[in-house]
Order: structure tokens, then C-alpha cells, then sequence
């Protein structure tokens, strides 16, 4: 299992209840893209204030500088705190940012998560950033590391209600846990995938099975996971 | 237990649920328009622990992934809303300015000494060598700096720049000064967690900066007439914030590289945590400062009443960090 856990890429968290919560945290791309949304957004906005202001002349100006002190630096916090921990650019990926625990985030780690672009930003081009995410477990970059935060993804369960269209049958060999959700959630993929690719992943799935037949495999499976399910027909 | 049991069992709670956080979601508005639902507030939180319960009965039995993962993520959306941390209380503010503040700057008293040290010891040894050699000026700024700088701070009103501007020109230099003074503070901060160095550069340079320019002016015979009465009051809230603003940004770098008993990630963000105070504190007095720049140090006045109220601010803003909120 150990090699599995090395690549996962969801973030698990005790809950005072006592039960382990789970949440995928965001791929570095959909951030980069989210960066890339934001940043038009306020370049698109700093350009049409400095041309409607330009016609306040001397005042303009200075209220232009005002304007741009607080887009540049307040606009992540002042969204993150507004929208839930998403800036626009983050709701458009549909990311957001929580505290180590998934609680929402506030306005002191706002705060230093977004000061600290700074130092995310050098030598140049986000440089530390980008070695920050992509070697952090948890995909922080420096100023999440300071604030304590994470980017996780808000996207709904991909998995949709799937029948198994086989009668169930009860495994001659025991399975563990591990093994059984594997085998449930294969049933569930070949039923809505092609043939063929269901048996290409068949020997993959099952661990243990001496059945040469991949066709019969792919079918005994299935039965499995009916019965795994609960269902005794 | 079967699933499709288990599923028909709770179903209507975890509907009542998803109606409840689907509702915490929206806005204002749409909450006047939207019927409220059907879970009352006080019935939210047992609901919410029966469902970690469901949650983790559905992982013991070995139910469908694709239940334990409708279920996790109603879970999680349930806690995000149930677990809400305390923010800043900003009906504190009295509370902070009148002990947080200066506490947490006195709380960092070595390094921000050292920010001092590197702020005051490069100018004060650049202003004594342009006061005994002044042709250096010109080894450190071009001449096209220093003769607007001349012009500036000329005292022959007829021919100067920097001061009695109207006020139009004011608001303009308002916004100047906040977004270029409140802006090198926070990049003077926040590039201090890179071992400290992006602080201590803008603090050194700075400093030689402005040494080299008071020197300068001195020599040209203009500081005691214009330079000095013209900075001296908002000097006092300006430099003393991009000091301390230095002193925050060694301190992060100093949490990086010496972590202590703590992991490196956690010293980090315990020491960033305990600076936020210090972060609004010098963005405030940076305002304040760019509010007394462009409104109040233009003004053209007798120059003895403005080192009066230059030296007033000076002294209660030494006067603040040394005693108050002890």
C-alpha cells in the first residue's frame, strides 16, 4: 500500500468526531491557471480606472495610486475573505483555501499568505513557488507554509450511482478491505467503459485469482462486487 | 446492514443536511428571497455528529466508494461550516494600539535594533563622508537627481518644487507616497523570510540613500531651512515604520534558518502568526505618515512651528514604543 500512499494526492484530517475526513488538494496547474485568471482580472481593472480617472487629472492620480496600492496588494485578501477562501480566478478552478484542519480561513492567514507572495514570487516568475508546490506534501507554497493553509479542490464526488448489472456471488477467498473498494470501484468503471479496457485493467485488479479466462475474470469480478455491496441476489 | 438500506435509512437526513449548508452558503439577498430550510440551527450540530457517525459506520462495512464519497463530502462541508475560528476583533482597535501594538514591537526588541543599526549606521557613516569630501554625492546618485533634489528643497520660494503646492498636487502625492512607501515596507517585510537578506538591502539602501541626500542638501546650505522642517514630522511615523518593517522581515528570515526545538514549516508560521500585528501596526503609521507628506508637511509656514510639531511627533513616537501598553 505504502507506494500508494507515497503518491497520494488527497489531504486526510481527524476530525474531533473521531472520523478521518478526506479532500483533494488542488493540482498545481488548476493553480497556476487560477494565477493566471486573477492576474487579468486586475490588470483588466487597473487599466480601466486609469482611464476613467485620467480625466480628474493631478486628483486622478492620486486616487488612481490609492486604488492601485489596495487592487495590488488587498485583492486576494479581500476575496478570500469575502468569498469563502476563493478569490475569483480560485471559484473559476473551483479551488479554495482552508486552514491545515479545513476550517475557513481568516484574515490574519489571508494576511500573511498573500504578503508572502513576495517572497514566492523571487529570484523571478514565482521561482520558489513553483519548487515550494511541487516538492511540499501538501502542495504549499512559502506563504501557505507561514499561514498555515492549503489550496483544496471543491469539485463534488466524481463517482455517480453505477448498478451492476450481474447477479451477486459470495468470494471463495477472503478479501480485505483495500482490495474489496478496488474491486467495487472496477465493477462500477467497466460498467459505463469498453470491454476491452475493462480487461486490461481486470489482472490488475484482481490480486490473487486464478482464473487464465479474462473475459470470465472481468465477469467474476463483477459478481464480487455485487456481493460486496450487500446485495445477496 | 445492507447499503441500499443504510442509503434509504438516511437519506432524508442527509437531504435535510445538504438543504441546511447549501442555505449557509448563499448571500444576503438570497437568503430573503430562499425559504429557509428545514433543520433548525440548534439541530444542526447532533445531526452533523450522526452523520461522522454514518460516515464512518459506511467505511467499516466496506459500502461503495461512491457512498463514502458523497458522505466525506458532506462531511467536510459540514465541518468547514461547524469548525469556524475566531478572527481579528476589530472592535479591538483601541486594545490595539494601546497595548497589542508597541507590545509586539518591544517583544522584538533585538532585531529591531538591528533593523535600526542597519538603517542608521549606513547613512550616518555616508552623511559624514559627503559632509568632508562633498564631491562623493556624485559617486553614489547622477547628477540629474541631485540638482531636482536642489530644486526641491531650493529655499528661494520663487524657484522651488517640493513645497506650497496646491492641493490638487497634494491628493497626487498622497497617492504616491501610499503606494510607494507602504509597498517597500511590505516587500521590505515579506522578503525577509528569504534568510532575511531582501530586508536588510532595503534597509542599507535606504539608509545610504537618505544620507546621501540630507548631505548633500547640507552642503547646498538648504537642510536647516527647507529639508529638515519639511520632513521631520512625517519622519517620524515613516522611518521608524521602515525600520520596523525591517526588524519584521529579519525576524521571518531568523524563524527560516534558526527553527529551534520546532520544525521548520512550524517555526515559520508560529513567528508570521505573532508578526501580523506588527504588519498592521507600520501599515497604519505608514498612512498616517502619507496623510501628514502631503497635507500637512507642504504647507508653507514659519519653520519654527513646524520643528515645534516635528519634534512633538518624535517624541511620542518614542515615547509610545519605549512605555506604553507596559
Amino acid at each position: 500500500m505504502s507506494e500508494y500512499l507515497l503518491a497520494d494526492s488527497d489531504k486526510h484530517l481527524e476530525t474531533p468526531e473521531g472520523i478521518e475526513l478526506t479532500m483533494p488538494l488542488a493540482e498545481p496547474v488548476a493553480r497556476g491557471f487560477a494565477f493566471a485568471i486573477d492576474f487579468i482580472i486586475r490588470v483588466i481593472v487597473v487599466w480601466v480606472l486609469s482611464l476613467s480617472l485620467i480625466f480628474l487629472r493631478e486628483v486622478g492620480v492620486g486616487i488612481f495610486l490609492v486604488l492601485l496600492f489596495i487592487i495590488w496588494w488587498g485583492y486576494y485578501v479581500l476575496f478570500e475573505l469575502l468569498m469563502d477562501g476563493a478569490s475569483p480566478g480560485k471559484r473559476a478552478m473551483k479551488l479554495r483555501v482552508v486552514h491545515d484542519d479545513f476550517t475557513p480561513i481568516t484574515f490574519s492567514a489571508s494576511l500573511i499568505r498573500n504578503l508572502l507572495r513576495t517572497a514566492d514570487a523571487m529570484p523571478g516568475f514565482y521561482g520558489f513557488a513553483a519548487v515550494f508546490v511541487l516538492f511540499n506534501k501538501d502542495n504549499k507554497r512559502l506563504g501557505d507554509i507561514a499561514a498555515k493553509t492549503i489550496v483544496v479542490s471543491t469539485q463534488q464526488p466524481r463517482f455517480h450511482a453505477v448498478a451492476i448489472s450481474e447477479t451477486a456471488l459470495a468470494p471463495s477467498v477472503a478479501f480485505t478491505a483495500d482490495e474489496q473498494r478496488s474491486i467495487i470501484a472496477f465493477a462500477q468503471f467497466s460498467e459505463t467503459h469498453s470491454e476491452e479496457r475493462a480487461r486490461e485493467i481486470a489482472q490488475h485488479v484482481a490480486v490473487g485469482l486464478d482464473e487464465a479466462n479474462v473475459s470470465r475474470l472481468v465477469t467474476q469480478l463483477r459478481r464480487y462486487a455485487k456481493w460486496f455491496l450487500g446485495e445477496s441476489r | 446492514m445492507r447499503e441500499s438500506v443504510f442509503i434509504e435509512k438516511y437519506q432524508q437526513e442527509w437531504t435535510l443536511l445538504q438543504d441546511y449548508l447549501a442555505y449557509q452558503k448563499q448571500s444576503k439577498r438570497q437568503r430573503r428571497q430562499n425559504a429557509k430550510p428545514a433543520l433548525e440551527d440548534e439541530a444542526y450540530p447532533a445531526l452533523y455528529r450522526r452523520l461522522c457517525n454514518q460516515l464512518a459506520l459506511a467505511k467499516t462495512r466496506n459500502f461503495s466508494q461512491r457512498t463514502i464519497e458523497n458522505l466525506n463530502y458532506l462531511v467536510v462541508e459540514g465541518h468547514h461550516h461547524l469548525y469556524q475560528r475566531r478572527g481579528i476583533a476589530w472592535d479591538k482597535a483601541y486594545d490595539f494600539f494601546a497595548r497589542t501594538f508597541p507590545r509586539a514591537v518591544r517583544r522584538e526588541k533585538n532585531v529591531m535594533l538591528w533593523a535600526l543599526a542597519s538603517f542608521t549606521v549606513p547613512a550616518l557613516l555616508i552623511f559624514i563622508l559627503v559632509q568632508f569630501f562633498p564631491t562623493a554625492a556624485y559617486s553614489f546618485l547622477d547628477e540629474s537627481t541631485l540638482s531636482s533634489m536642489e530644486s526641491m528643497y531650493t529655499p528661494d520660494e520663487n524657484d522651488r518644487l517640493g513645497e506650497s503646492r496646491g492641493s490638487e498636487s497634494d491628493v497626487m502625492m498622497f497617492g504616491v507616497y501610499i503606494w510607494n512607501n507602504i509597498g517597500i515596507a511590505l516587500r521590505s517585510f515579506s522578503s525577509g523570510l528569504i534568510l532575511g537578506i531582501g530586508s536588510i538591502f532595503i534597509s542599507v539602501f535606504n539608509g545610504a540613500y537618505l544620507g546621501v541626500i540630507f548631505s548633500h542638501l547640507d552642503n547646498a546650505g538648504f537642510a536647516t531651512k527647507t529639508l529638515y522642517p519639511f520632513v521631520i514630522t512625517h519622519g517620524a511615523f515613516e522611518l521608524t515604520a521602515i525600520v520596523i518593517s525591517c526588524g519584521a522581515g529579519i525576524k521571518l528570515g531568523l524563524s527560516f534558518l534558526f527553527p529551534g526545538r520546532y520544525r521548520r514549516g512550524e517555526s515559520v508560521a508560529r513567528t508570521s502568526q505573532a508578526l501580523v500585528p506588527i504588519v498592521i501596526g507600520f501599515v497604519v503609521m505608514l498612512v498616517i505618515a502619507a496623510f501628514i507628506e502631503a497635507f500637512w508637511s507642504a504647507i508653507n509656514m514659519p519653520i519654527a512651528i513646524k520643528y515645534v510639531v516635528g519634534s512633538v511627533c518624535w517624541i511620542s513616537v518614542i515615547y509610545y514604543f519605549w512605555r506604553v501598553g507596559r
